[in-house]
């Protein structure tokens, strides 16, 4: 309503031609009485009706706000516990799956996911580890997925499927994923119902669909809050993650054999030990030795002093005091303390990284950093090139000496690629192993004339924080039970020295670990599948190789007489003639190179007289059985196969052939003499379990003259004569003859000064024998995967169809021996090793890096293998059989060596040996007097050892594994496309 | 003067009669109380959205703190000593050396904590563990007279309740000790195996509240 003026309307009313009396009338009354109070009030009851309606319109926003924030915070909460089922149901669904390929790609993927095994090799499907075990297997991946979640109970029924199921993908699904084979699960309550409700309760269900590259399965997880719905829906939240088939092992090493991890070496990855005989002498699953220790007797006793409080104070065991932590703060022993007696106190034990921890480093860096920067200067040799090459040195003696340059080198070169960006190293011109003064990094930036990974502290001259120093940087696993070993050896600080600095907030030790963490990497696991490896050692026959060098033919190597001297590089040979004579020795032992075995150790079992090739090149070579040849100077190209009898578990394999020098003798024997039986006349009474083919006058019975061996050393009619003559094994035979040298179907091989340009493999032996099947890599020798020198010959670089097996294992011999570098390594030894590297006991000694992974296949278990007698009786001690990375002695377990903390030192040279027959060779150890005539043999120093942990690292193909599926980082979203 | 004393009944005639003023105060007094009881309604429920929004806040906070944390502790595990029914569970809740927030290292620490006024610790928390601290309306941290340093939230706590559950169904509770024998069609499953279920119950009590009510409750699996 409108008010309107008298006089207009009166206008109006003339205007209209209204009756002027009633029009009076009514402008009267409405001057007297316009209303405009109430027309205010109710204007102010519309404004405050307005506001009302809109204050409720807000709150009623607000309100739906909020509970809808609460619900689908509660809906991702379910969808969460999706995706961690998720993980957890493709985690043991993949477990189940053992495949002897490991080339793992869309193909591969696509048929493990489908279910068409035949095309992976050899397979086995396992039974599930937490679900039932009554039910068929499963064919595939998706299978044993829809089979787990078959199992799932508490369904709620008001969405999706009403039971798991493998259907083909939504018709919107596109082009990124495969078209079949997805995996639908029901939903599943996460809470209780509510009593009495007809609500579902919070739930969640999954999707697995398999992308298109074949290897990846995204894992859809919805969460559902059906308190709280629109249009009859629930509120729901989706969320997914990829993850990826894979198959491979998560530790830097892994052995069923005790470690022993000495001084200057460094591990970056996990740690897995399966060695369970802690009751035994020396029986610690792990060894760890500090690196620091040593090196001074002042800052010995700090860390002695540290050492003391770790028992105590320790909680995690990692070795290390955490500032901030309420128990662990308070064993930190105080910084008052004059260890150096210059009156003032040393404050040893701060924590100097700034990492939050004290720890044997710490105490390292303060201790050496005279100027207090944080900072330890290495020596003028090593900061030369370097950021620091002016600033003085701080890690030297008083007198101005290096202490270390081994360890300083070992820190100062740790994790190559600080930056983590894929690129680094160094070209390494003068081929020494270190990088020096003008030589190239690969880590160059251009920009700002800098080397990235050096900005970031790789070789810059200094140890310090940017180093970032552990023992081992990764977690250490055990399959024996803590206090099992404990109760067995005593405090476990004492055995394992080092910071342990674990990732991802893990433990540093965890104990009882499970199979499916520590995999039982037994030798059977190899399988009868030839490897990828194995196959591309197709080259020529080693024979053609070898007559084709030295230029002659086949036939004439029997004959062949070296003509070039020693120290020639021409190609050379030495040959080791056949036992024509039956005297268990080569016919030319008179002048044939013998060795101890193994090769430079003060304490050793054997002597192997071996065939010498120097200066040649092999490509795809395969080493035949029983070779035992020492291989000087020699290129080795593509894959290299070394050939043994596989079926060596006789309990003499050992035994067969072992030599020793009798007293009075310069030339190794046979330690069981033989005889021939069945040529002279009335020699017929032939041992009764030999077979025809293994008697005269197939073959000729060799029987011991000291002591039978096995029942065939005696004439059947004087068996009944020996007492206890069916405790004797029963003669070896294979393929119908009877065998009493078993050098002749192994191979103990020598390698030296030797480059490998690809990889190493062989057959997989079924037992362990320690000196009959082993591989000795000692001088300069390498492994790359490139030549040096010539990477663009296609004759000195492996095929291009085998790289991708040779980039998985430089080294793939289970149950061999293999010894990396020798009993005092020179220090121009330089071994790079890159892959999964198998083998059955491993030892590293001197210059090393391994790039990958150790994957040791030997458990030492008393009465089995080695660890009996000739008569299958229990001998020897498991804990003898060790992986040892660094230098160790007997009192550690380690039998063959010396500890070189125990060596004489004269002249202020610590002696590691002496040589008694002019070779420059140890004949007899340091801990022994020194024999008249002989020449000390300096101990060469401990080298340096890097063992850094792949995760990219593929395994060979051929090695019976679960498989795993990886869960993509940088795949997890929110909602679902 | 016979025009102006019209004049004079015409301006009084203007001015409004007690009828006209008493409606318009009911009128108004209406509109008032209408509006005064949407503002109060508008408060009421206002409040309630801010406290649901804080509730679940805090409640993902403490899902934010477990997400790094494994279901039993990383060093002693979760493990049995003795057999059969005289089984002792050693490893369920806090270890005796995790004194702190920042000792907390496996969910099941977390079993029967709560955070906040009269719980195991002050509270409530937040993802890294510090205090959440009462902001004033001006933007400030609220300063405790007592302690000098930030007033936590007032009134909040979060309790947690950790559960060992079934693989297969997540509402069949076991007891911290429970294993699963192998028999018939199942496998044998070690104690510390299972799947754990958290349940992170928000609660808040007002200054003039006699008890604390529940404002959300988040509940959430974790998979071995």
């Amino acid at each position: 309503m409108r008010s309107v003026h008298p006089d207009k309307v009166r206008t109006q009313g003339v205007a209209g031609g209204a009756p002027m009396n009633a029009r009076r009338r009514l402008f009267k009354r409405w001057g007297k009485r316009r209303g405009v109070a109430a027309v205010l009030a109710m204007m102010f009851l519309m404004l405050f009706g307005s506001l009302s309606v809109a204050m409720a319109i807000s709150s009623k926003g607000n309100i739906t706000t909020a509970a809808t924030h609460l619900h689908v915070s509660r809906a991702q909460s379910a969808a969460e516990t999706g995706l961690s089922v998720a993980r957890a149901r493709l985690a043991n669904a993949a477990g189940r799956f053992v495949i002897s390929r490991s080339d793992v790609d869309s193909s591969f993927g696509w048929n493990l996911w489908s279910g068409n095994l035949t095309s992976l090799g050899q397979s086995a499907v396992l039974r599930p580890r937490t679900g039932r075990q009554d039910v068929a297997l499963p064919d595939g991946l998706a299978a044993a997925l829809a089979e787990d979640h078959s199992q799932d109970q508490d369904i709620v029924t008001e969405v999706g499927v009403a039971t798991a199921a493998i259907g083909n993908a939504p018709a919107d699904s596109g082009s990124e994923f495969k078209s079949t084979y997805w995996v639908f699960t029901p939903a599943v309550a996460v809470e209780p119902r509510t009593l009495g409700s007809t609500t579902p309760p919070l739930a969640y269900s999954i999707t697995y669909a398999p992308l298109a590259n074949g290897t990846d399965i995204r894992a859809i997880a919805t969460g559902y809050d059906f308190a709280y719905s629109r249009a009859g829906q629930p509120v729901k939240r989706t969320i997914s993650q990829d993850f990826r088939m894979a198959k491979r092992v998560k530790s830097a090493i892994i052995s069923p054999s005790r470690i022993m991890i000495g001084k200057n070496v460094m591990v970056s990855g996990d740690i897995g030990s399966r060695y369970m005989g802690v009751t035994y002498a020396n029986g610690n699953p792990l060894t760890l030795r500090s690196d620091f220790k040593g090196l001074n007797a002042t800052l010995d006793q700090k860390l002695a002093a540290f050492w003391a409080s770790l028992p105590t104070y320790d909680v995690d065991g990692d070795n290390r005091l955490r500032v901030s932590h309420p128990l662990e703060s308070v064993g930190i022993p105080s910084g008052t303390q004059d260890f150096d007696g210059d009156g003032v106190p040393d404050q040893a034990f701060d924590d100097v990284t700034g990492d939050g921890y004290v720890d044997e480093f710490d105490l390292f860096i303060r201790h050496y950093d005279a100027n207090g920067d944080g900072r330890v200067v290495l020596s003028h040799t090593l900061t030369a090139g370097t950021p620091a090459a002016n600033e003085t040195p701080e890690f030297v003696t008083t007198g101005g000496d290096d202490v270390d340059e081994d360890l300083a080198l070992l820190i100062d070169s740790s994790n190559p690629d600080r930056n983590k960006n894929g690129v680094y190293g160094f070209v390494d011109a003068n081929r020494n192993g270190r990088w020096d003064a003008g030589e190239t990094m690969l880590d160059y930036d251009s920009a700002t004339n800098r080397n990235r990974d050096q900005v970031l502290g790789y070789r810059d001259g200094v140890i310090d924080k940017k180093d970032q120093y552990a023992k081992v940087a990764g977690q250490v696993s055990f399959r024996v039970d803590r206090s099992a070993w404990t109760s067995a050896q005593g405090a476990l600080q004492p055995i394992l020295r080092g910071p342990i600095a674990p990732t991802d907030g893990r433990a540093p030790m965890t104990f009882e670990a499970s199979d499916v963490n520590l995999p039982d990497l037994n030798v059977t696991i190899f399988g009868p599948a030839q490897s990828n490896l194995q196959a591309a050692a197709d080259g020529a026959p080693f024979a053609n190789q070898v007559a084709t060098q030295l230029g002659v033919s086949v036939s004439a190597l029997g004959t062949y007489v070296e003509s070039n001297p020693a120290g020639s590089t021409q190609p050379r040979y030495l040959r080791v003639d056949g036992d024509a004579n039956y005297d268990g020795l080569p016919d030319n032992y008179t002048t044939a190179y013998f060795e101890k075995m193994p090769y430079n150790a003060p304490s050793f079992t054997d002597y192997y007289y071996r065939p010498v090739y120097e200066n040649m090149v092999f490509k795809d070579i395969q080493i035949p059985a029983g070779t035992n040849a020492l291989f000087k100077n020699c290129t080795f190209v593509g894959v290299t196969y070394v050939r043994c009898e596989q079926d060596n578990t006789h309990v003499l394999w050992g035994e067969y052939g072992r030599m020793v020098i009798p007293v009075g003798q310069t030339r190794p024997q046979p330690r069981s003499p033989r005889i021939i039986y069945g040529d002279d006349a009335g020699e017929t009474q032939y041992p009764a379990m030999l077979p025809s083919t293994a008697r005269p006058p197939s073959q000729n019975i060799l029987m011991c003259t000291s002591h039978p061996l096995d029942q065939a050393d005696l004439p059947s009619d004087q068996a009944a004569a020996v007492t206890d003559f069916n405790t004797l094994p029963l003669p070896l035979i294979i393929n119908g003859l009877r065998v009493v040298d078993t050098k002749k179907y192994s191979n103990n091989l020598r390698f030296h000064d030797c480059l490998f340009v690809g990889s190493i493999t062989s057959d997989a032996p079924q037992g362990y024998t320690q000196v009959r099947n082993k591989l000795q890599f000692t001088g300069a020798t390498r492994f790359v995967q490139q030549h040096p020198t010539s990477p663009d010959d296609s004759f000195l670089n492996p095929q291009p169809q085998d790289m991708a097996d040779i980039r998985t294992s430089s080294m793939m011999v289970p149950n061999y021996s293999v010894d990396m570098g020798s009993y005092n390594s020179p220090p121009t030894q330089d071994l790079q090793l890159n892959g999964a590297i198998i083998a059955g006991v491993l030892d590293i000694r001197g210059n090393a890096s391994v790039n990958g992974a150790l994957l040791l296949t030997f458990s030492p278990v008393l009465g089995q293998g080695p660890l009996r007698d000739a008569l299958s009786l229990p001998a020897g001690n498991p804990a003898d059989f060790n992986t040892t990375i660094g230098y160790f002695g007997p009192s550690d377990g380690e039998q063959e060596g010396l500890d070189p903390a125990m060596l004489p030192v004269i002249g202020g040279v610590r002696i590691a040996g002496w040589d008694i027959d002019g070779d420059g060779l140890i004949d007899v150890g340091g801990d022994q007097a020194q024999p008249a005539g002989s020449t000390p043999i300096p101990f060469y120093g401990y080298g340096r050892i890097q063992l850094r942990f792949d995760p990219k690292m593929a395994i060979p193909s051929g090695i019976m594994l679960p498989m795993q599926m990886d869960p993509l980082a940088g795949t997890y979203k929110e909602g679902h496309s | 003067m016979k025009r102006l004393n019209n004049q004079r009944r015409q301006s009084g005639g203007r001015a409004f009669t007690l009828l006209e003023t008493m409606m318009a105060l009911v009128i108004i007094g209406v509109g008032v109380l209408a509006f005064v009881d949407a503002h109060a309604s508008f408060s009421r429920s206002n409040g309630w959205s801010s406290q649901a929004a804080t509730g679940m806040l805090l409640a993902n906070e403490i899902r934010e703190m477990t997400r790094r944390l494994p279901r039993h502790d990383p060093v002693t595990g979760l493990t049995l000593s003795g057999g059969g029914g005289s089984a002792v569970v050693a490893g369920w809740g806090r270890e005796a050396t995790e004194v702190a927030i920042s000792d907390i290292d496996d969910l099941d620490d977390l079993d029967g904590m709560t955070f906040g006024a009269g719980g195991t610790f002050a509270g409530p928390i937040d993802g890294f563990g510090n205090l959440v601290q009462e902001i004033s309306p001006e933007g400030m941290v609220v300063i405790d007279p007592v302690t000098g340093e930030g007033a936590a939230l007032p009134g909040w706590t979060q309790s947690v309740v950790v559960q060992k559950v079934d693989p297969y169904n997540f509402n069949t509770i076991r007891n911290p000790n429970y294993v699963q024998d192998a028999g018939g069609a199942y496998p044998a499953i070690n104690v510390d195996e299972f799947p754990v279920r958290v349940t992170v119950t928000v609660r808040y009590q007002g200054a003039g509240d006699t008890q604390a009510i529940e404002i959300t409750k988040l509940t959430w699996v974790v998979s071995p």
